[in-house]
């Protein structure tokens, strides 16, 4: 409903009658709750994956404000045990990090993480390795327009980037896909700069390394081949499904902002690296959820006439006694595979004019 | 099925009603004949709605119903009979009453040469002598005189200014009647229901104002004859037509214009009135928007036509035929929608006896929408279309039974057809269609009514409707484990079942039970009391502050139960003043609602196929006082009305179980509205509007994950936090052209000769939100760094920085000049 919301706000500030103002409001502050951020990764080309995994104990801080640096949790007693009758004590590192080294884990191997913090309270989550996607490689070609039905000129001709894989048949496959993008200075090709796009612009040097592709609105969540982010649960009975290119426009395509763009998402010499991880349905649940919440929050003023009512997230973090303190995160595992892809073609970028704001 | 919370004993009910019933008959000594017929108006042949008829010598009197049609039945003899109208000539007519007598009254409206302006057309004690309570009738007069958001009045705007009604905030579509929600409110035009009563997302409704005759808003006290919503119906009545001669009359403004023509068919026999608006704003705009090569393509645009024609068929019969179409465009190149309402009713009134009346009403309504996009390469596209249809057919009946009673009956049924969704997505060539299913439904209902004067100075209405609802096939009949159940999704414990066309799949039936008191005081006060049941068998699904065209209807099913309402109400209205010049009241409700739908955190409602499985299921309650004080004569005018209330909820799985505030809760809530005439051509007008601020669901602490910032509520309580108060005040100033002074004899025959002597113009400035006010519509987390608009960076963008927002809609200055004509 992104673009719903763009639109709407146009129509709005067109008008010029709306506006958003920071609003400064005294919240009490509650006791802080322990949260838990864990993803057991398996790789999907290997039989089974060993450790390489961390745990990260962090609390709930105020909502208002800017705190870069977490409140972590360093003297927790961390263990992960299988199914396959397998418990491993986790190393702490610092920094509320807790670090996975022997776990034996496998497609169907199932995993309960138990927490125990230093005031005393217990926490338990499970979790289970599902099965992975087909996933060859990443692909890219020239399109002239984006959609041939739009008048000339409003969409560029552009490199888009296509997934060459597909959903396996059966019901209940949840993928996360994570992008991680870097884009350079300078055309590895050429030697120049990459384009007229870039003048001016002093960031750019920052983006050398991949980056964590982190706008809320690029969570990727896919239920069998389909964009998970609102109900799709009737489409599930799939028999090999691509992708669907909802889901990759806007996850791959669509780097700057609403689908209206007039602009080309990739340049000569950008590289995409993306993981599509297999979760479990509740996972996926956790993170359509947080995808809203988070949206909500960027949906500019109308966030508060059309969007849904903030709400909590769910957790899979439970405590051991009932009537004890409450944890909220998500203990999850993952099996995943990945691409890489360098953007190569470049022909066209010539006769790319400057694009407007 | 009857469900186990509805056991009232119904012999009981029925039994007083029937005893009620024949005290109504008693012992005729001596014969008794019936005066009947229509009160029209002389200038333009309009039925005439709520005149009273009254009887000097025995003071009896009687109102006309909605078809201008009054009956009143007197012994044997002479006598006086009076009309009485706001600012009409008083008719009066001796009768020496031996047999039946048929009279078709006009009456012409009174020439003010005073500057004083009436502002009502009731009658000019109703306030204290009408029966009812909890009713507000506002006249189109009076609406037009009200300041209005860029010059153009509007008949929910106005409403909104009532005690017991408020709403979300401004710009939001729809009304809240005494805490209930949106949907709780049945809106009619002509009879046939108006799914969708907004334009432009709210800022404006559908009725248009040339176009209108009455208003009348029912908040408590509903008679028998309306059902079908827990808290109130709004019920429109277009104009007729003028059927002496053709006249037009319209607008030109700064969002739309506004045409309407009407006339006579056959003169004094039947007339049509055709009337339409068309906002421009997008045409306006064009020039802005060509240098934005983002917005090629762009759409945002309403238009609306209504149309109404009758005749008069012989001396007992009367059709009408009106209709409504309107609908609301907006989109760019690459993504649009648009939606929009078409009705089409038909009337047969007939008139059996003297005493026996007769309406029959057909209708057909349509709501739909439609939603498309073209957002990827390749050529791919989905559209998406909902919508909801009804028919009906509803006979009324009234019986003048003699002076004291006047019994209705009658029914109605409904046939729902409900099309929550189909979305076509072509993806490379390949469609894929995923359509939820429809849904069909069956509402009936007959009722009886009778408002009897027990003795002069008390005054009953007494009725029962009996509702009856059939949830059909074909359908598919989703199972859920037994309640009761926590803040979460759930999912059938079985396959869906596939239900036949025509198979039940679930059926309720509730009896309703009305009753209004009136007891007169004294001649300037009267205490009221009323009770009523209500019941709502369908639903509005949203999750979202305010409505959006985008949210459905749905029906009860064999999971979501039927609303139902208690109210009771008492009230004392008093008149002041030589001329009964002051009317005030205070009402007392109480409300207590069950079966309340609320869903289940961050609910999914837009093509959710299992729907059923994100609601939640609680009551509500709401009460208050509401006072008012009108003037309605004189050069000043106006009203002031304060409501002090609470609408609050209580389901299971939300806020701890415990009581929380509906999100349109406003403890206090002040409206003032006058004018002032300064001349005879110049008047002025301002209202003031204050309200507590509305009760929003925010986070206090929040939490990261994955790299991003996550808020959380650890109280888990519901509309936690208030927003701050509401105050605006808005005005404006009318200048009239110069009163032209010819007879109508002297007036030529052919309209277009006649334009120069009739034409009228109207100029009006107003100025919306005079204080620069930014009232707040929500509070909301935001995080500072707006991800979505930083064109190239947003791939490295954080959400780490955090902080609260004000949203504000008209949160400016916004003048408006209307010029306004008729001929």
């Amino acid at each position: 409903m992104k673009i719903y919301y763009h639109t709407l706000l146009f129509i709005l500030s067109v008008c010029m009658l709306a506006c958003t103002d920071p609003y400064s409001i005294d919240l009490e502050q509650s006791d802080p709750q322990l949260v838990v951020e864990a993803l057991l990764k398996h790789d999907a080309n290997l039989p089974q994956t060993v450790g390489r995994d961390t745990v990260l104990l962090t609390q709930t801080q105020k909502f208002i404000g800017n705190d870069k640096t977490l409140a972590t949790i360093d003297n927790a007693s961390v263990s992960i045990t299988s199914n396959a009758g397998q418990t491993e004590n986790l190393t702490p590192l610092g920094n509320g990090r807790y670090a996975s080294v022997s776990l034996i884990k496998k497609i169907g191997y199932q995993y309960t993480l138990t927490v125990k913090t230093p005031d005393g309270e217990t926490y338990n989550a499970s979790t289970w390795h599902t099965r992975p996607c087909v996933y060859d490689s990443l692909t890219q070609k020239i399109l002239d327009k984006r959609n041939p039905n739009t008048p000339a000129g409003v969409i560029p001709k552009g490199v888009y980037i296509d997934i060459a894989g597909y959903d396996p048949a059966g019901a209940g496959d949840s993928y996360w896909l994570r992008l991680y993008f870097k884009r350079v200075y300078k055309n590895i090709f050429t030697g120049k700069k990459t384009s007229p796009y870039f003048k001016g612009d002093s960031n750019l040097t920052k983006y050398d390394p991949w980056h964590y592709v982190r706008d809320p609105n690029k969570i990727g969540i896919s239920l069998d081949g389909i964009s998970a982010d609102n109900n799709t649960d009737t489409l599930q009975n799939s028999t090999n499904r691509p992708f669907a290119l909802v889901l990759k426009d806007l996850i791959l395509n669509d780097l700057d902002g609403p689908a209206i763009s007039d602009k080309p998402a990739y340049f000569p010499g950008d590289s995409v690296w993306l993981d599509i991880v297999s979760l479990t349905y509740p996972h996926l649940i956790f993170l359509q959820r947080m995808k809203k919440e988070l949206e909500n929050g960027t949906g500019g003023g109308l966030a508060g006439l059309f969007s849904t009512p903030p709400s909590n997230l769910p957790t899979n973090i439970i405590n051991a006694n009932s009537n004890g303190k409450k944890a909220v995160g998500w203990f999850g595992a993952g099996t995943y595979k990945t691409h890489k892809i360098r953007i190569i073609n470049f022909d066209f970028i010539e006769n790319q004019g400057t694009p407007g704001n | 099925m009857l469900p186990s919370y509805t056991k009232p004993d119904y012999m009981k009910i029925a039994s007083f009603a029937i005893s009620l019933l024949l005290t109504a008959h008693f012992v005729l000594s001596q014969p008794k004949y019936t005066i009947s017929g229509t009160l029209k108006d002389k200038k333009n042949g309009e039925d005439v709605i709520g005149a009273t008829i009254s009887v000097k010598e025995t003071q009896a009197a009687t109102t006309t119903n909605a078809y201008g049609f009054f009956s009143i039945t007197l012994p044997e003899g002479k006598y006086t009979i009076n009309v009485s109208y706001l600012g009409y000539k008083t008719y009066t007519n001796e009768i020496d009453l031996n047999a039946n007598q048929k009279l078709n009254i006009e009456i012409e409206e009174e020439k003010i040469e005073l500057t004083e302006v009436e502002v009502t057309s009731e009658r000019p004690d109703a306030n204290v002598k009408s029966i009812e309570m909890s009713i507000n009738k506002l006249e189109m007069g009076q609406i037009k005189k009200m300041p209005a958001l860029l010059g153009e009045v509007d008949v929910i705007r106005s409403i909104q200014l009532l005690p017991g009604v408020s709403s979300v905030g401004e710009g939001s579509s729809g009304f809240n009647v005494r805490g209930g929600s949106i949907d709780h409110n049945l809106v009619l035009l002509d009879e046939a229901p108006v799914y969708n009563s907004s334009h432009l997302f709210g800022f404006f409704s559908v009725f248009n104002p040339d176009a209108v005759k009455d208003v009348k808003l029912y908040k408590g006290g509903i008679p028998a004859q309306y059902g079908g919503r827990l808290a109130s119906i709004l019920d429109v009545r277009m104009k007729e037509g003028n059927n002496k001669r053709f006249a037009a009359q319209g607008g030109i403004g700064l969002i739309f214009s506004r045409l309407t023509f009407e006339g006579p068919i056959k003169k004094n026999k039947g007339s049509f009135i055709v009337a339409g608006r068309r906002s421009y704003a997008d045409v306006l705009a064009a020039p802005a928007l060509a240098s934005n090569p983002d917005l090629d393509g762009f759409k945002l645009y309403f238009y609306d036509f209504t149309m109404k024609a009758n005749y008069n068929i012989g001396t007992k019969d009367k059709i009408f035929a009106s209709g409504y179409l309107g609908r609301d465009v907006f989109g760019v190149a690459s993504f649009g929608f648009d939606w929009g309402n078409s009705t089409f009713t038909t009337r047969w009134n007939h008139v059996f006896n003297d005493r026996l009346f007769m309406n029959v009403t057909g209708f057909y309504s349509n709501y739909d929408y439609a939603l498309g996009a073209e957002t990827n390469s390749g050529g791919d596209k989905f559209s998406w279309k909902s919508n909801i249809i009804n028919y009906s057919v509803k006979p009324e009946l009234t019986y003048f039974l003699n002076s004291k009673n006047t019994i209705q009956f009658g029914g109605q049924t409904i046939l729902y057809d409900f099309v929550p969704g189909t979305l076509e997505i072509i993806n490379s060539g390949n469609r894929t269609t995923l359509k939820l299913d429809s849904k069909y439904a069956l509402e009936h209902a007959v009722y009886i009514s009778n408002e009897q004067k027990i003795i002069p100075r008390l005054s009953m209405q007494y009725g029962l409707r009996l509702s009856a609802f059939q949830y059909i096939g074909p359908g598919i009949k989703r199972t859920y484990g037994p309640e009761p159940y926590k803040n979460e999704t759930r999912y059938p414990v079985a396959e869906p079942e596939k239900v036949e066309s025509l198979q039940s799949i679930a059926s309720y039936i509730n009896p309703e039970p009305r009753l209004n008191l009136k007891f007169e005081l004294t001649e300037y006060s009267s205490l009221k009391a009323s009770y009523m049941r209500t019941s709502q068998y369908i639903h509005l699904i949203s999750n979202t502050a305010a409505s959006i065209p985008l949210d459905v209807f749905t029906p009860s099913t064999n999971n979501i139960k039927p609303q139902i309402s208690d109210q009771v109400a008492i009230g004392y209205f008093r008149n002041f003043g030589s001329n009964t010049d002051y009317e005030t009241s205070v009402e007392l409700f109480y409300k207590d609602m069950k079966n309340q739908i609320d869903y289940v955190d961050g609910a999914d409602l837009l093509l959710n196929p299992n729907l059923e499985g994100v609601l939640l299921s609680g009551k509500g309650r709401a009460y208050g006082a509401e006072f008012m004080v009108k003037k309605n004569k004189g050069k000043l005018n106006g009203w002031i009305s304060y409501t002090i209330s609470r609408s609050e909820r209580k389901v299971d799985g939300i806020s701890n179980d415990a009581w929380y505030p509906n999100r349109f809760d406003r403890t206090h809530n002040l409206n003032i509205v006058v004018s002032y005439q300064l001349s005879k051509r110049v008047s002025v007008s301002s209202n003031a509007q204050y309200g507590t601020g509305t009760p929003v669901n925010l986070y206090n602490m929040g939490y990261a994950y994955a790299g991003q910032y996550v808020g959380h509520n650890p109280t888990n309580a519901r509309n936690n936090i208030r927003i701050p108060e509401y105050f605006r005040i808005d005005a404006s100033v009318s200048i009239k052209s110069k009163r032209k002074k010819y007879d109508e004899a002297e007036i030529p025959a052919n309209f277009f000769k006649a334009i120069k002597y009739r034409y009228e113009w109207e100029l009006v400035f107003s100025v919306y939100n005079v204080l620069n006010a930014r009232n707040p519509f929500a509070i909301f987390p935001r995080y500072k760094e707006s991800l979505s608009n930083q064109v190239g960076v947003n791939y490295q963008a954080t959400n780490l920085d955090r902080e609260m927002a004000k949203f504000s809609l008209f949160a400016t200055i916004i003048p408006g000049i209307t010029y306004n004509f008729k001929f």
